[in-house]
């Protein structure tokens, strides 16, 4: 294993300050046939704005911090040290957007290229070791993020400006963030907590968690994925997902518009007790609510026996909820102590 | 606000001419409206119009960084100069923490582990395989977008017999140009197949179309469809 501590002086050119040698530390140790390699690089960055990852080798942790520059540990593995040269971090600064990039030297070229997913995979037989390339940045809180991932997780906190967050296979995690947050995952989980800033996530399959966000506006939709939002305290909210379940936990705010849509799976909703207006519908299934409403003219007349459609208002309207499932059922109560 | 289907209806002109008027009156009124139609266009005349990728380039910071690293090697080997007259005297490397017992046990303790670490080396990919994997890699994600595409339009194929002639005409309008627009984007990514921008381009095309299904499915099956045409009142979605 090789650890390497290079310090990057100048924004235009790169300047190796220091070079160390370091003594490999027994949790880095190289796995079996393999080579490791970690390389330490400080970037300044007054005045940088933005801060853009392209990552298609692997993970990437983002962590904000209040000092005018830019920490970059990047850990390469591969099953050979010929492979392991061809693992390339390149780091530009242009124009106030710090931008890092992974890949890999082919030719005399440098290539953003994913690896294959069996060379990615630990302990894989046919290539002996893993290969790839985790990053672990630190970066000014103030600027605006913009991190892919292909075949790793993406994790970013702490940012004050927004983030965009999106990954090909790996999971996708934000919190404590403020500013307007989107992310994106192919297939891999999505999980954005303590958001201060409207929300758009998007997802094929994985399941998408949304806790405490507190913006405006949130709409998240996957394929194939359930949806499950806490503490979600805007005032629009719209989740959708088309092979999955929705679950909905908190309190309503006054006037909000809550839609839940979903085409195969259940919808639930554990309220802690507000007023609020419901437009339940379940095309195949039953609506079940505890809370008692004073129902509109498309209701059936008797509270009594579950129905596939449910209009009405508890405790004089407030927020209104749309929930629609095609083949599933709604189910409403009040939360339960535990779950707040 | 009027949901995208119609707005891109609109934008072809295929709305009958008293709801064309309608739209465009609510249109002019209606920033969010406003918004997505300029989206729409734009979208439609970008991805349609879409140049290839260029690959890309070696970044001067690359290149900079490999001085670097070599200015750094010439550093050593003046190092090495400078302790040359030990090598010549005792048979060592003297300098900074190097000292030839320490060299001598390290140069043992790595025979020893090399011993029991040694494995048959794997092979080094050469740049066609590297190339040739990372394009498997992209089309694996490819289909993917395609399965979660064709689940999509087998559910909304189903409901849409339930569906007034006015939005199927303005689903299937709007279903035309998002394909139209994923095509040239899958043209210019077959082109350049191992180019991760341009299959980026591809999957965000991808991306478009589904929210677009997805949107059609709830909004016509959601019970809260109006058959005028017009969509109940929900957050603008924005171009991906």
């Amino acid at each position: 294993m090789r650890v390497d501590l290079r310090l990057v002086a100048t924004a235009s050119a790169f300047v190796v300050a220091s070079f160390v040698t370091l003594h490999p530390m027994g949790a880095e140790a190289a796995p079996p046939g393999g080579e490791v390699e970690v390389n330490i690089a400080y970037v300044p960055a007054v005045g940088a704005e933005h801060l853009v990852i392209e990552q298609p080798l692997g993970r990437v942790t983002l962590r904000a911090w209040d000092r005018p520059e830019v920490k970059i540990v990047a850990r390469k593995q591969a099953p050979t040290s010929a492979t392991l040269d061809r693992l390339k971090v390149n780091v530009e600064i242009k124009d106030g957007t710090v931008r890092v990039r992974t890949g890999v030297r082919v030719g005399e070229t440098f290539r953003a290229l994913p690896p294959p997913a069996a060379a990615r995979a630990a302990g894989s037989t046919e290539v002996g070791a893993p290969l790839g390339i985790d990053l672990t940045i630190d970066a000014p809180r103030s600027v605006v993020l913009n991190a892919r991932t292909w075949a790793g997780d993406v994790d970013a906190s702490g940012f004050r400006a927004g983030a965009e967050l999106s990954s090909a296979s790996g999971e996708v995690r934000a919190s404590d963030i403020e500013g307007r947050v989107r992310t994106n995952a192919l297939r891999g989980r999505q999980q954005l907590r303590a958001i201060r800033g409207d929300v758009e996530a998007d997802g094929v399959t994985g399941d998408l968690e949304l806790v405490e966000i507190d913006g405006q506006l949130v709409v998240a939709r996957v394929v194939e994925g359930q949806i499950t939002a806490r503490e979600v305290r805007s005032p629009t909210v719209r989740l959708l997902t088309t092979a999955g379940g929705i679950v909905l936990v908190g309190t309503l705010r006054l006037g909000a518009k809550i839609e839940l849509a979903t085409h195969d799976g259940d919808i639930r909703v554990a309220l802690r007790p507000s007023p609020f207006t419901l437009h339940a519908r379940a095309l195949e299934g039953v609506v079940r609510s505890a809370f008692p409403l004073a129902l509109t003219p498309t209701s059936a007349p008797a509270m009594v026996a579950p129905q596939p459609r449910l209009d009405g208002a508890h405790r004089g309207g407030g927020a209104t909820l749309e929930l629609t499932t095609f083949h599933g059922s709604i189910t409403l109560d009040a939360e339960p102590a535990s779950t707040k | 606000m009027i949901d995208t289907a119609e707005l891109s209806a609109h934008l072809d002109g295929d709305l009958p001419a008293a709801r064309a008027r309608t739209v465009a009156a609510h249109v002019e009124g209606c920033a969010a409206c406003r918004e997505e139609l300029a989206a729409l266009g734009a979208m439609r005349a970008a991805l349609s119009a879409a140049p290839a990728p260029t690959p890309p380039p070696v970044e001067e910071g690359w290149a900079a960084l490999s001085a670097a690293v070599a200015a750094t090697s010439a550093e050593k080997a003046r190092r090495r100069a400078r302790f040359a007259w030990a090598r010549r005297l005792f048979g060592v490397r003297l300098g900074p923490m190097r000292l030839g017992p320490v060299l001598a046990a390290a140069v043992v303790a790595l025979i020893v582990v090399g011993a029991l670490r040694w494995r048959r080396p794997a092979p080094v990919p050469s740049d066609d395989a590297i190339i040739a994997q990372a394009e498997d890699e992209f089309r694996l994600a490819e289909a993917h977008y395609q399965r979660a595409l064709e689940r999509l339009t087998t559910i909304t194929e189903r409901s849409r017999p339930t569906w007034s002639e006015q939005r199927r005409r303005a689903f299937d309008a709007a279903r035309a140009e998002l394909e139209t627009a994923v095509e040239s984007c899958r043209k210019v990514a077959r082109a350049n197949p191992a180019d991760g921008a341009a299959q980026e381009l591809l999957f965000a095309a991808y991306r478009k179309q589904i929210a677009f299904v997805e949107d059609a499915l709830f909004v016509d099956e959601g019970g809260a469809v109006r058959d005028d045409g017009s969509a109940p009142a929900r957050p603008r979605r924005r171009a991906r």
